[in-house]
């Protein structure tokens, strides 16, 4: 079969690339956290123009949500608990072992580079495979126009299930390990917070208009991502993060007690449980109703056997349902983190242990 | 005996669904355990899960050794597009040992938990367990490489937390589930860099459709697929504490709480190491040509190292933990060293061993932990006659020590015996030396414990040891009373350990001698 | 000659167009990052990064948008641009006032070619 070779994509790639081992190379030389936590935020950006540019949007969208955003934004709130400054580190040459070792993996990569098919080959295992397979029969199977989510949210939704659970644990290790965040509720003052009130509302007026303004916006971009996922980038991941996000945005601006009182840290603690108990149970729906587990077909009854028209509701339905627990858990869990962090006093007492 | 199998097996419509149960059942129980209004309530819930997780695990057992294999198919889309459990004699046999070490030591649980928990994280603390369980369970019932590496993840994140959560009575914890999280996140690294590769040479992620592919096109000569067999070795090696893959491994078994401790020593290496056999000998087939010399001249000296390097280490620890916990390293060599063999016999003897350190470790755990139940004893000094004070935990901690160190009667012997055969027959007489001097470092190190509770004389002052409570008790006699039982029959763990073997390799073999 | 009537001469017009805004929007992004980098300090760089932020997304999105047409990606840039519109300049304010919290006082003088003279000493910190 001809190679499909697009110089354009060739050169973004080689371009985005680049870049990114720059910034690997800067996030490794530097001493200030600071610096490389927006590092890392731009990395993740890089990545998503970079899996845009090889078509991968709905990869794009989590990292640019993900990577960039909200993981950057929670690295800020754990560095606030520690230093600024990383420590020096010694020589390269000093840290023979972990030298060694990225050398033997680098090696691996290397070799194993030789025997890979060509980049982009239609006919490499990976587009004969299991991926023409989904491409092919997922429109008449699944019937959601985004192929990514029926193979997400049907094929492998139990993957996604499992992932949903590893975003919940989690949340209950920050949880467990960082605290509950409702001490900050206790300790409201904490770090001038009542200056603030004192100074009035002019200091942070433009801030809090314009807020007021977008927060409404983000939450319904939100509904937009996870309603729409099945026919554009975007799921329930993707939106939890952008619904936290709204979340942060409050406290930022707000003040962490006012966003306890919108949304009280007790519901995002038990909205974490709920969002993967609403995954499993639409999985053990399909099966109280003679399916196997998330097999969506069964989730309104045994399957009638007639042909469904242009859209294949049990399928939807199944998967709208399950992203429904996705985004509770996650932006949940993400609320939690934030408010473990933000909540924290800066020294740890040993009695809090 | 039908009546104890009537008793076993599971109603058909539980039976149908066994395989997802066994997951979900822990997953979802352990959300609820979130709202759990206090600990024991907490507890309550943890035990019934594990103990319906061990009957799920018996009647699947049953029906896979009745059936041969048995497939399930989430969300009813047939594999390769779909995800499947698939569970034959191999896995069913990691299957009840997990949920079995899981059921002992939940119920082990309550007493060590009340001390060392604080009050309101403890419904987490058992939400955090089950998760665990559950992700390792998932490792062991899985027929898809990707499915394989989410519940790695999960279980992994569970482990950081529960071994974190041992801050409460040492902060050195934290460290240490530091140290782990870093080195189990390059593992896991590892891992899906080497299921990238094999999906990149045959364009699948299910185990049983990768071998059917490797094998057709003859893909063992792909670097890619050779490089991919380096990677997911180091990466599940890292989780089976594989030599020199091990040092997250005894910080964080010597400063979790105990509870985690037993839970971890008998389930999460193991579920691992599973994996391992899974992929080497399943997905892969060492007969594959570079597969050979990889077997002889990497796995087979380093599992050796391990068992010398590391019981050696053991016997200069002062920690009771650390102690156990380098031997659970050395022990790990003697497993790995039978799947060096790249044979039946020895795959066998692989997992027959692992059964029964699960066993012997958690039994031994128990004891330990129980011992710390009313005062903190760590040091050997303290178990100074301590079998006095405490005689039912100390005769528990000494059965399932002879075990460790192979006395003859006990289940360790027969293991060891077992894994002796298998490298005789190979010709590796280098190793019966090896499994001698390790064997004998054991008994040193286990002695030593053992000395300082039967024979030497309590200090002044020194912490007092009391004999622990009921709950504790019970699931530590079982334990130490099954190396006993399987020691003088094994039928049952050889059994299912060679059926594993036959199910895998494809060959009838008659090895077992004596022991039907 | 040019037959002004044809769809195909409007189309090309159009392309071109669009390509110079985007090259203007491309241009004025340029100059603000020259600027973020030369400018001595944090208030005039934020100066130069809002060049960046207002002008240069503006033209960018301006000429993606004719490039679309009348459709429903020029809508979505347009909401896009309105995003940027409202926050990049809500954010160079709060990090402009954070800055100012923190007590870090602009750099304040006469430029003399090489560096800036100071009235007085202007200390960072």
């Amino acid at each position: 079969m001809e190679e499909q070779f697009v110089p354009s994509v060739l050169i973004a790639n080689i371009a985005l690339m680049s870049m990114l081992g720059v910034i690997t190379i800067a996030i490794i030389r530097m001493t200030s956290l600071f610096g490389i936590v927006m590092l890392s935020g731009v990395y993740s950006l890089v990545s998503a123009a970079w899996f845009q540019a090889m078509d991968a949007v709905d990869v794009s969208f989590t990292e640019a949500a993900v990577g960039a955003g909200i993981s950057t934004a929670l690295y800020l709130g754990a560095m606030l608990l520690t230093v600024r400054k990383a420590k020096p580190t010694k020589g390269i040459l000093k840290r023979w072992a972990p030298l060694l070792v990225v050398i033997g993996t680098g090696s691996a990569l290397l070799y194993a580079s030789v025997d890979l098919p060509a980049f982009g080959s239609l006919d490499s295992p990976v587009n004969t495979g299991v991926g023409m397979q989904y491409m092919e029969v997922s429109p008449k199977e699944v019937g959601t126009p985004n192929v990514v989510t029926a193979v997400l949210a049907s094929y492998r939704g139990f993957d996604t299930f499992g992932e949903t659970v590893v975003v919940f644990i989690a949340g209950v290790a920050v949880i467990l390990l960082i605290g509950f965040g409702e001490r900050a509720l206790a300790a409201s003052n904490w770090r001038g917070r009542e200056d603030d009130d004192a100074q009035g509302d002019d200091s942070h007026l433009i801030l809090r208009v314009v807020s007021k303004l977008l927060i409404p916006l983000i939450v319904l971009y939100a509904f937009y991502v996870h309603f729409h996922g099945e026919y554009s980038p975007g799921g329930g991941f993707q939106a939890g993060v952008i619904f936290a996000v709204a979340i942060m945005l409050y406290s930022l601006i707000f003040g962490l007690k006012a966003a306890m009182t919108a949304f009280p840290p007790v519901w995002a603690r038990v909205g974490a449980a709920m969002g993967v108990a609403i995954y499993g149970l639409v999985g053990v729906i399909c099966m109280l109703n003679g399916g196997r587990f998330l097999d969506y077909d069964y989730i309104f009854g045994p399957p009638s056997g007639e042909a469904h028209g242009h859209h294949n509701w049990p399928q939807i339905t199944g998967i709208i349902g399950v992203e429904v627990g996705v985004v509770v858990a996650v932006a949940c869990v993400m609320i939690t983190a934030f408010y473990a962090f933000a909540g924290r006093t800066p020294e740890i007492r040993d009695e809090d242990w | 005996m039908t009546m104890l199998a009537d008793l076993v097996i599971a109603p058909t419509v539980l039976a149908m669904h066994a395989p997802v149960l066994l997951v979900i059942a822990p997953l979802l129980v352990g959300a609820a355990t979130v709202l759990a209004p206090s600990g024991r309530f907490a507890w309550y819930m943890a035990v019934a899960t594990s103990a319906f997780c061990l009957w799920m695990g018996i009647s699947l057992a049953m029906e896979v050794s009745q059936n041969g294999v048995v497939s399930y198919h989430m969300g009813g889309w047939a594999p390769p597009r779909g995800i499947e459990f698939r569970i034959d004699a191999l896995n069913s046999l990691a299957v009840v040992i997990i949920s079995f070490m899981g059921l002992m030591s939940a119920i082990y649980a309550q007493p060590a938990v009340e001390r060392e928990i604080r009050i309101e994280k403890r419904p987490m603390f058992y939400t955090a367990y089950q998760t665990c369980l559950a992700g390792l369970l998932g490792i062991v019932l899985t027929g898809d490489a990707f499915n394989l590496f989410v519940f790695l993840e999960i279980s992994s994140i569970a482990t950081y937390v529960l071994v974190a959560l041992g801050a409460g009575r040492d902060r050195r914890a934290l460290t240490a589930s530091f140290n782990y999280l870093i080195l189990g996140t390059i593992g896991a690294t590892f891992f899906v860099i080497g299921v990238g590769f094999l999906y990149a040479a045959t364009g699948t992620l299910n185990m049983a459709d990768m071998a059917r592919i490797m094998e057709a096109d003859s893909l063992h000569h792909s670097r890619v697929v050779q490089a991919g067999f380096g990677f997911i070795v180091v990466g599940l090696g890292l989780k089976a504490a594989m030599f020199p893959l091990h040092q997250w491994l005894p910080p964080a078994y010597a400063h979790a709480p105990s509870f985690v401790t037993v839970f971890l020593s008998s389930t999460a290496t193991k579920a691992a190491f599973y994996a391992l056999a899974r992929f080497m000998f399943s997905v892969f087939d060492p007969t594959f040509s570079f597969l050979e010399p990889v077997f002889l001249y990497v796995l087979a000296p380093l599992a050796a190292i391990a068992m010398l390097a590391c019981s050696f280490q053991a016997v200069f620890q002062t920690d009771v933990r650390r102690i156990l916990a380098y031997s659970s390293v050395a022990q790990v060599g003697y497993m790995l060293l039978g799947l060096a063999t790249g044979t039946a016999a020895g795959l066998t003897a692989g997992m027959f061993h692992m059964a029964n350190h699960a066993l012997m470790k958690g039994a031994l755990f128990m004891a330990v932990g129980a011992a710390a139940l009313n005062a903190s004893v760590w040091k050997v000094s303290h178990f100074n006659g301590a079998a006095a004070r405490a005689p039912l935990t100390f005769t528990g901690l000494a059965v399932a020590g002879f075990s460790l160190m192979g006395v003859p009667l006990t289940a360790g012997f027969l293991s060891k015996w077992k894994l002796l055969e298998a490298t005789l027959a190979e010709g590796w007489w280098w190793a019966a030396v090896v499994i001698g001097i390790s064997s004998f470092l054991a008994l040193f190190y286990v002695g030593r414990i053992m000395q300082a509770a039967f024979f030497a004389k309590a200090e002044e002052g020194a912490p007092e040891i009391k004999e622990a409570p009921f709950v504790v008790l019970l699931p530590l006699w079982l334990l130490a009373g099954l190396n006993i039982v399987f020691g003088l029959n094994p039928s049952l763990p050889l059994g299912m350990a060679e059926a594993g073997a036959r199910a895998v390799l494809g060959v009838d073999l008659n090895i077992s001698g004596g022991a039907q | 000659m040019v037959d002004l009537t044809s769809p195909e001469f409007w189309e090309s017009v159009r392309m071109m167009v669009a390509a110079g805004v985007i090259l203007l929007g491309a241009l004025f992004v340029l100059v603000g990052s020259v600027g973020v980098l030369r400018f001595p300090d944090f208030y005039t760089r934020m100066h130069a990064a809002s060049v960046t932020d207002t002008l240069g997304a503006t033209l960018v999105l301006g000429g993606m948008m004719i490039l679309a047409g009348w459709s429903i990606n020029s809508f979505k840039l347009l909401m896009t641009w309105l995003f940027l519109f409202i926050t990049s300049p809500a954010a160079s304010n709060a990090a402009a006032h954070a800055a100012l919290v923190a007590g870090l006082e602009p750099l304040l003088g006469k430029w003399n070619g090489e560096k800036v003279e100071k009235p007085e000493l202007a200390k960072e910190g």
